[in-house]
C-alpha cells in the first residue's frame, strides 16, 4: 500500500508535474459541468467547431504578446454570436453554417501560425496541449475565469434547465432565449479556452462530452449528472497524468484515452441503462 | 429485435485492445541507454538521401559577361560561411529567413523557384533541414544538392566525444544520411566546432571552384583567410572555457544541439529539455522530471534556451529548479543589428553567455 | 429580454381572455399556415379547436403562446398582446418532448413557476407549495420523484398539466393531449381540464377527435387554414362546415337525430369512426 501512494505522490513532486495536476484538474472539472449541456443538446459538433474556430484568436494574441486567452476568448465570442446570426439568416443548415466557419476559421489559424519561426512546436502545443508547461500566471487566470463560469452557470441553473429541456417552452414562460443561449455559448467558448492549454484543440470536445456522457448513463438527475460528470472528470485527469509519467506518453491524449475507457466501461457495465442490464431485460421480458 | 449486444461489445474491446496495443508498442522521444553509443551504422536505408551531389560530379557553368555564380544555401549560417568564401564572385541566396527554426522550416512556393533557378543547392545535411527534405528529393533533378558536412566526423545520439578509434567507427556523412532518424541518428549541429567549419569551407572552395574554374585561386585565397579567423576563434574558445571552474562545466540546454560544442571544448552535456535534435518533439513527464533531476543533483548553473525556439518548457524547468535561463543562438543567426549577425560574432555571444552563466555563483 | 426583467402585466379584467383578429401567418414562398382568422373568447370556457392535418392547429397555439409571430393581424390576451404575458401555457405534443432528460416529475411542474421565482433566486417554500398542490390535483403527488420517462402516457400528460398549474396560467393551450390515451386516462385528463376551466381558465385543446370535441367541449373552433366556423359544437358540426373543412375526407350521413360521421380525420393508422 505504501508503495502505490508513494508512487502516486512521487510525481508530483516535481512543480511541472503539479502545476500540470492543477490545471487538468481545473479542466476536469469544470469541462464536464458545461460538457453536460453540450450532451443534453447535442451540441457536440458546435463544441468541437468552436473549439477550433478559437484558433486563429489563440494564434493572433500569441503573434501579438497578448495572454492567450484574451484573442480566444474574444474569437470564441465572435464565433458564437456570428453562428447564431449566420444560420437565422439562410437557409442552409445550421451544421453547415458551422462547419464552413469552423473549416475557415482554422485554416486561418495555421496560415497565420506558420508565419512564425516555431510554428510546428506552437501548433503541436495548440492542438494536442502543453500540460507541462503550465506556469503559475496560466493557473492563476484558469481558475479565475473557472470561477467566473461556475458561479454564472450556478446563478442562472433553474433557467438553462428549462432552455435545455425544452426551447418552446422556455420562449412560452417569456425566459430571455437568445440572450441565455449566448451566454451558454460564451461559457463553453471561456472553458475551451481555459481547456486547450491542458488538452489542446483537437481534445477539448473528448473533455467536454466524454465524462458527460457516462454520467448521463448513471443517473437520471441532472445535478448528480453535472457532479459525477465532474468527479469522473477529475479522476481521470490525475491517474491520465500519472499514467502519462509512467508509461511515458503526452498528458493530455493520456486524459482524454482514460476517460473514453471509463465511457465504455460504463457503456457496457451501467445498472439499468448499460448493455449487459439491458440484454438482461430483454431476455426476461421474452 | 435481433440481439446485438455480443458483436458490439466484441467491436468494443477490441478496438480497445488495439488501440493499448499500439501505444505500449510506438515509442515516444526514447531515453538514451549505452545500446546508442555503439550504434549499428548500416540503419534502415532511405532512398531520400541518393538525391546528394559530391562537388565531384558537377560540372562547370558557363558564365558569360557579368553572370555570377547563383548559389543557394539554406541555413543563414551556411549562408554566411559561403559569403566569406565567395563574396562578390557569387550571387548568394540564403533561403531560411533570419530567426527561422531550420528544423521545421517549410519552404514556399516562391522558396521552390529560387532552388531550381541556383547552379548548386548548398545545404547543411545530416538531416537538420527535416521539414524541407521532400522538397530537395524533388529539386534534385533540376539542380544539384551538395551537404556541406559531408567531410565531418559525425557524432551519434548520447556520444559527447570521439573518445573512439577513429579509424574503425567513422562515421561519413553517408553513413548518417542511411541512418536517419532524429531519435536515435547523428547529430547534425556540427557549426558549433569551428573545426568543422574549416571542412565546411573546404567543401564550399571545392565545390566554387568546380563550377567555376576561372575563380578557383580566389575563391582558396578567401577560405584561406578565412581559416585563420577559424583558427583565432578556436583558440580564443579554449582560453575562455578554461575560465570556468571544472566543476560548473555543465550544459543544460532546450534541446541536443551541444554535443561538437562540448566534445571539442572539455564541457559535459547534462541533458537537454528535449532529449532529441530536433525542436519539432515534445518531451514525456518523465524525461523533464529525469532533466530536472539532473540539474538539481549536479548543482547546474542555468539552463540555455535557443532563440528560435518555444521556451516554455525550459522557463518551467528553470524556474522549477531555480536556475537562470539564458539565450543562446542555435540555428540562426541575428539580424545585422543584433549581436549574432555572422558565424564568429554568434560564437563569440554563446561563449561569452555560457562562460557568465557557468561561472557565476 | 425585456419582460425578464419587467414585473408581469397586470390583466385587463374587461377584456376578453383571447382575442384574436384578422391573424395571419405567411409563409416566405407566399403560400398562408393561417389566413385571416378571427375569433373572441368570452369568459371561461373550455374550446376545442379541430381541423384535418396542416390545419394550422399547432401553428394557432404557437402564435397565441408568443412562440411565433404573424405576419398581420393581432393577438390579445386580456388586452395585451401575448409577449407581455406568463400566464400562457403551452403543452405540445407529446412526441415532442425529451423523455430521456434528466428531470424529475417534481422539477418539471416547478419549470412553470420559474418567472414567479424571479432571476438568481432559488425556489422558496411557497413555490413546493404550489407544486405539490398541482401535483395534487393531478393525482401525481406519489410519483414526484420520479424521472419524466417512467412514466405512462396518461401519467406524462398530467404532470404537464400540473406545470401549467403550478403557472398560475389563465389560458392553456393543450396540444393533442389525448392521443394514444386509453379511455379511462382520457377521462382523467378532461376531468382535470375542466376544473381549471372552473377556476378560471381559459383552456383550449386541439384535437384530432371530431366525436371528443362535439360531447365534450363548451365550444369549438373549426379550421381549415382559415376559420371555418366557431360556436357551441352543434352549430360547428354541422355537414357542410365539416365537408368544408375535410373536403373529401369526410362523409356524412343523415340519419333520424343526428348526422353519422364517416371521416379519415388524422394521423397514419388512425381507423374511421363514427359519431352517434
Amino acid at each position: 500500500m505504501d508503495e502505490i501512494l508513494a508512487a502516486i505522490i512521487t510525481p508530483f513532486q516535481y512543480g511541472f508535474m503539479l502545476r500540470g495536476l492543477l490545471a487538468a484538474l481545473i479542466v476536469g472539472v469544470l469541462c464536464p459541468v458545461l460538457g453536460s449541456y453540450v450532451v443534453l443538446r447535442g451540441m457536440a459538433f458546435l463544441g468541437d467547431a468552436l473549439a477550433h474556430i478559437i484558433l486563429p484568436g489563440v494564434v493572433i494574441a500569441f503573434l501579438l504578446g497578448w495572454p492567450l486567452s484574451v484573442g480566444a476568448l474574444a474569437v470564441g465570442i465572435l464565433a458564437a454570436l456570428a453562428i447564431g446570426a449566420i444560420s437565422k439568416s439562410t437557409e442552409i443548415k445550421e451544421d453547415s453554417v458551422i462547419g464552413i466557419v469552423f473549416a475557415g476559421a482554422f485554416a486561418l489559424g495555421v496560415a497565420l501560425l506558420s508565419m512564425q519561426r516555431s510554428y510546428a512546436v506552437d501548433l503541436a502545443h495548440i492542438l494536442f496541449g502543453d500540460l507541462l508547461g503550465v506556469a503559475d500566471a496560466d493557473l492563476w487566470l484558469m481558475a479565475a475565469l473557472g470561477l467566473i463560469v461556475l458561479i454564472t452557470v450556478f446563478a442562472f441553473y433553474k433557467e438553462f434547465l428549462v432552455l435545455s429541456f425544452d426551447p418552446v417552452l422556455a420562449t412560452t414562460l417569456r425566459l430571455p432565449v437568445d440572450f441565455l443561449q449566448n451566454l451558454l455559448l460564451v461559457l463553453l467558448a471561456i472553458v475551451i479556452v481555459i481547456s486547450i492549454q491542458a488538452v489542446g484543440v483537437a481534445l477539448v470536445l473528448a473533455m467536454l462530452i466524454t465524462p458527460a456522457s457516462a454520467a448521463y448513463l448513471l443517473t437520471r438527475r441532472l445535478p448528480v449528472m453535472m457532479a459525477l460528470a465532474a468527479g469522473l472528470g477529475s479522476v481521470s485527469a490525475v491517474l491520465g497524468l500519472l499514467l502519462s509519467f509512467y508509461i511515458n506518453i503526452a498528458s493530455g491524449p493520456a486524459i482524454v484515452l482514460l476517460e473514453t475507457l471509463v465511457f465504455f466501461l460504463v457503456l457496457v457495465f451501467a445498472p439499468g441503462r448499460g448493455l449487459i442490464a439491458k440484454r438482461r431485460s430483454r431476455k426476461s421480458a421474452a | 429485435m435481433k440481439n446485438n449486444f455480443p458483436s458490439f461489445t466484441i467491436l468494443i474491446i477490441s478496438s480497445l485492445l488495439i488501440s493499448l496495443g499500439v501505444f505500449a508498442c510506438s515509442s515516444g522521444p526514447s531515453v538514451p541507454s549505452d545500446e546508442d553509443q555503439h550504434h549499428d551504422a548500416n540503419q534502415s536505408t532511405q532512398a531520400g538521401e541518393a538525391y546528394l551531389s559530391h562537388p565531384g560530379d558537377l560540372s562547370a557553368v558557363n558564365l558569360t559577361g557579368e553572370d555570377r555564380l547563383v548559389i543557394v544555401a539554406t541555413t543563414t549560417i551556411a549562408a554566411d560561411i559561403v559569403s566569406n568564401i565567395g563574396v562578390d564572385q557569387i550571387d548568394l541566396i540564403g533561403l531560411f529567413p533570419l530567426g527561422s527554426d531550420p528544423h521545421t522550416y517549410e519552404p514556399t512556393p516562391a522558396d521552390y523557384q529560387t532552388m531550381v533557378n541556383a547552379d548548386v543547392i548548398l545545404i547543411n545535411g545530416v538531416g537538420l533541414e527535416e521539414f524541407l527534405e521532400p522538397t530537395l528529393e524533388q529539386i534534385s533533378s533540376d539542380t544539384p544538392i551538395v551537404s556541406l558536412s559531408a567531410d565531418i566526423d559525425l557524432l551519434e545520439f548520447g556520444e559527447t566525444s570521439h573518445a573512439h578509434d577513429s579509424e574503425e567507427e567513422e562515421h561519413t556523412e553517408e553513413e548518417a544520411e542511411e541512418g536517419h532518424d532524429h531519435d536515435t541518428g547523428y547529430d547534425p549541429h556540427v557549426w558549433f566546432d569551428p573545426n568543422n567549419i574549416k571542412l565546411w569551407a573546404g567543401t564550399i572552395v571545392d565545390v566554387l571552384s568546380t563550377l567555376d574554374p576561372d575563380n578557383a585561386d580566389v575563391y582558396r585565397a578567401n577560405s584561406e583567410a578565412y581559416n585563420e579567423q577559424l583558427t583565432e576563434l578556436d583558440l580564443w574558445i579554449e582560453g575562455q572555457v578554461d575560465q570556468i571552474p571544472p566543476e560548473n562545466r555543465e550544459l543544460v540546454t532546450d534541446h541536443q544541439a551541444f554535443s561538437y560544442f562540448t566534445a571539442r571544448y572539455d564541457l559535459i552535456m547534462i541533458g537537454a529539455v528535449i532529449p532529441a535534435y530536433s525542436t519539432s518533439a515534445d518531451p514525456s513527464a518523465q524525461e523533464l522530471a529525469v532533466l530536472e533531476d539532473s540539474i538539481r543533483e549536479l548543482d547546474v548553473k542555468a539552463v540555455f534556451v535557443g532563440t528560435s525556439a518555444n521556451p516554455t518548457l525550459a522557463e518551467q524547468a528553470a524556474r522549477d529548479t531555480g536556475v537562470q535561463l539564458l539565450p543562446l543562438f542555435t540555428g540562426s543567426l541575428s539580424d545585422s543589428s543584433g549581436p549574432a549577425a555572422t558565424y564568429l560574432e554568434l560564437m563569440h555571444y554563446n561563449v561569452n553567455s555560457i562562460v557568465d552563466g557557468l561561472s557565476g555563483s | 429580454m425585456q419582460t425578464f426583467l419587467q414585473h408581469p402585466f397586470d390583466h385587463d379584467q374587461d377584456a376578453p381572455p383571447l382575442r384574436v383578429r384578422n391573424l395571419s401567418l405567411q409563409y416566405d414562398s407566399g403560400g398562408y399556415a393561417l389566413r385571416d382568422i378571427s375569433f373572441s373568447l368570452e369568459g371561461h370556457k373550455l374550446t376545442a379547436v379541430v381541423g384535418p392535418n396542416g390545419a394550422g392547429k399547432t401553428t394557432l397555439f404557437k402564435l397565441i403562446s408568443g412562440t411565433l409571430h404573424p405576419t398581420s393581424g393581432s393577438i390579445d390576451v386580456y388586452g395585451e398582446g401575448p409577449g407581455k404575458h406568463v400566464c400562457i401555457a403551452y403543452v405540445p405534443q407529446r412526441s415532442q418532448v425529451d423523455w430521456e432528460f434528466p428531470v424529475t416529475v417534481r422539477e418539471v411542474v416547478m419549470m412553470g413557476r420559474i418567472r414567479k421565482i424571479g432571476l438568481f433566486r432559488w425556489p422558496s417554500s411557497r413555490d413546493w407549495d404550489h407544486v405539490q398542490a398541482a401535483l395534487i390535483r393531478v393525482g401525481m403527488e406519489k410519483f414526484s420523484d420520479r424521472q419524466i420517462g417512467a412514466l405512462s402516457g396518461g401519467q406524462q400528460q398530467r404532470v404537464f398539466l400540473a406545470q401549467a398549474i403550478s403557472q398560475e396560467a389563465e389560458v392553456v393551450l393543450l396540444d393533442e393531449p389525448l392521443t394514444g390515451l386509453d379511455l379511462p386516462s382520457q377521462d382523467a385528463i378532461f376531468d382535470i381540464m375542466q376544473s381549471m376551466r372552473n377556476e378560471g381558465a381559459a383552456v383550449l385543446v386541439a384535437t384530432h377527435d371530431l366525436n371528443l370535441a362535439a360531447e365534450h367541449f363548451d365550444q369549438a373552433l373549426l379550421l381549415n387554414r382559415q376559420l371555418i366556423s366557431f360556436g357551441p359544437p352543434e352549430e360547428v358540426f354541422k355537414r357542410d362546415n365539416l365537408i368544408n373543412a375535410y373536403g373529401a375526407q369526410v362523409h356524412v350521413l343523415s340519419g333520424e337525430d343526428h348526422a353519422l360521421v364517416l371521416a379519415d380525420t388524422c394521423c397514419e393508422g388512425e381507423e374511421p369512426h363514427t359519431h352517434g
